[in-house]
């Protein structure tokens, strides 16, 4: 795999990483 | 030699398949762009029929064409068709067909996930429009999807739910292929701070994006769960709160206008200084106004809810940041008059819809000022002032953008200049109906008229016909646009590189239409 497609792997697991805690918080949110 | 080793495109890019199976497995940025406009369009005819239906059974008072059901139907679908259907899919098919041109990059960071980004959304497209057909009818409780109408409606709530859910899969996924694409993909050279301004927007919107859409997911889950597993987690007889579905909803919901405005102010941000023949003035201020319009759109969401039972220091908060939200958009209006103070100005198609969107847009936004303020958005909640205040955002704001991009590309994508004389008959008529369409809306609500009640009192009679009217002759002069287009894909003039003399970019520097594969080497940016 080159530079290129580890870096944009990187960005695309860091964000996913955002998206799936933002989700979970919407859950703890409501559930408190 | 070709015929041995191949040319070097050849290598790099083997022939592509033809006909349907193309178009399913496309990974160029430019065919899946035009599949997101195309798949918008259609959307549009749907979500702009039932427009008309609306307009035409409110022609008069009592009821003429469609039962009330059928109406609250129409206009919940209306709305989550024109926002998830249209807007968003028409800005992500000009992020994808533009992004990689501007920035110099050969295709999207993931071109497989485009792909798939895109045809999520024709099935959460058939299950909206779908849902009209299942036993009850389509959904009927409004486009914001409140409890507890949306925990006691029929089959088609779990579909719509259902399609919401795909769509937002879908959203997220293109906004991580745009992020990153932005991010990591320029061309050397080309720094945060000489992006253009329509990259700028896009990046700022796919953070929105990232924040929100995740939100929403959550919400419409736990609404699913409530309908489906026995969860109570909306659901006051269980001991769940419905207003706490109001707040996520609208957490989301806000900045999601901001996604519905923000790729617009980038357009203006290309369109103005181009026909301006000046650069944009105040680019800096621009980037930092944008960013702070972000920010803000998460601290505002309480004043969609003043009317649900608020502390009066909640109200005065959200108040004070909805007005805030003024003065980053006011230095943006501003910079766009000035880009055009003293410019070489011509007035070609999309710098009518620019000019108009200005004038128009702020209109929608001055009215926004006048519904943060608490007493007064007690009196207007719920009337037609708040329909007249969101259709001047989002029809006379986002999609005059959208037509002011769609005229300003349209040669770079099709290869030939569109006939300039039925554009302008398509903006005359378009600007001057929309205002006979919404303008009297205002007045509606002022003297009370309640919105999605499918009859209303006699003495509303006269503007509602107005509005109707207007809202034909704008119907109408929509099919100008679709002739505009076809005669453009089919022929005309052809196009130059550099489309307009005043264009400043990348993207002029390639040939129209723009060749399939573009950049395969970056170019060096001065």
């Amino acid at each position: 795999m080159n530079e290129l497609a580890k870096r944009n792997r990187k960005t695309a697991i860091v964000l996913l990483i955002v998206v799936a805690a933002l989700f979970a918080l919407a859950f703890l949110e409501v559930g408190q | 030699m070709n015929t041995v080793a191949g040319t070097v495109d050849e290598i790099r890019h083997p022939a592509r398949p033809h006909g349907v199976w193309r178009w399913l497995t496309t990974t160029n940025h430019k065919d899946i762009g035009t599949l997101y406009l195309w798949f918008a369009a259609t959307m549009f005819l749907a979500g702009g029929s039932m427009a008309m239906l609306i307009r035409a059974e409110l022609f008069e008072p009592g009821m003429q064409i469609v039962q009330p059901e059928v109406f609250n139907q129409l206009t919940t679908l209306h709305g989550l068709i024109m926002i998830f259907g249209v807007i968003m899919p028409t800005f992500t098919g000009f992020a994808n067909w533009q992004i990689p041109l501007m920035i110099g990059a050969p295709d999207m960071a993931f071109p497989r996930m485009n792909n798939w980004s895109f045809w999520l959304l024709p099935v959460a497209g058939s299950f909206l429009l779908g849902s009209l057909f299942l036993p009850g009818g389509a959904v009927a409780g409004g486009w914001t999807m409140y409890p507890p109408l949306y925990i006691q409606g029929g089959i088609s709530y779990d579909l719509t739910i259902f399609a919401i859910h795909i769509l937002g899969a879908s959203s997220i996924m293109g906004a991580i292929n745009i992020i990153t694409t932005i991010l990591n993909m320029r061309a050397p050279g080309m720094t945060p701070m000489k992006m253009p301004m329509f990259v700028w927007t896009w990046l700022i919107t796919g953070f929105l994006l990232i924040a929100v859409m995740p939100v929403l997911a959550g919400a419409v889950t736990m609404l699913l769960m409530d309908r489906n597993f026995g969860t109570h987690f909306f659901n006051a007889a269980g001991g769940g709160d419905p207003v706490m579905f109001q707040h996520i909803f609208w957490f989301f919901g806000h900045p999601e206008v901001y996604i519905l405005i923000l790729p617009a102010f980038g357009i203006i941000s290309s369109v103005v200084p181009t026909f301006a023949r000046k650069p944009l003035f105040g680019y800096a201020s621009m980037v930092y106004a944008t960013s702070c319009i972000a920010l803000l759109s998460f601290l505002v969401w309480g004043h969609h809810m003043f009317t649900v039972g608020m502390q009066a220091g909640a109200q005065l908060f959200f108040m004070y940041t909805t007005m805030l939200i003024a003065v980053p958009t006011g230095v943006k209006v501003f910079n766009w008059v000035a880009t055009m103070w003293k410019g070489s100005m011509t007035f070609e198609t999309p710098m009518l819809f620019a000019i108009a969107f200005i004038c128009l847009f702020t209109i929608g936004g001055f009215s926004g000022l006048v519904l943060a303020m608490v007493p007064v958005d007690i009196q207007l909640q719920d009337t037609y002032y708040v329909v007249a205040h969101f259709h001047y955002v989002l029809v006379t704001g986002a999609l005059f953008a959208i037509y002011s991009g769609l005229y300003y590309w349209l040669p770079k994508w099709t290869g030939h200049m569109y006939d300039e004389r039925l554009g302008r008959w398509h903006f005359w008529l378009s600007a001057i109906s929309v205002n006979v369409l919404f303008f009297p809306m205002h007045f509606l609500g002022l003297a009370g008229m309640p919105r999605r009640v499918a009859d209303y009192a006699p003495q509303f009679t006269d503007f509602n016909q107005v509005a109707s009217i207007g809202g034909f002759v704008f119907g109408a002069s929509q099919i100008l646009l679709l002739i505009v287009i076809l005669k453009c894909i089919r022929g005309g003039p052809k196009a130059e590189a550099r489309v307009w003399e005043g264009a400043e970019g990348l993207e002029w520097t390639v040939p129209s239409p723009a060749p399939y594969h573009t950049f395969a080497t970056p170019p060096e940016v001065k």
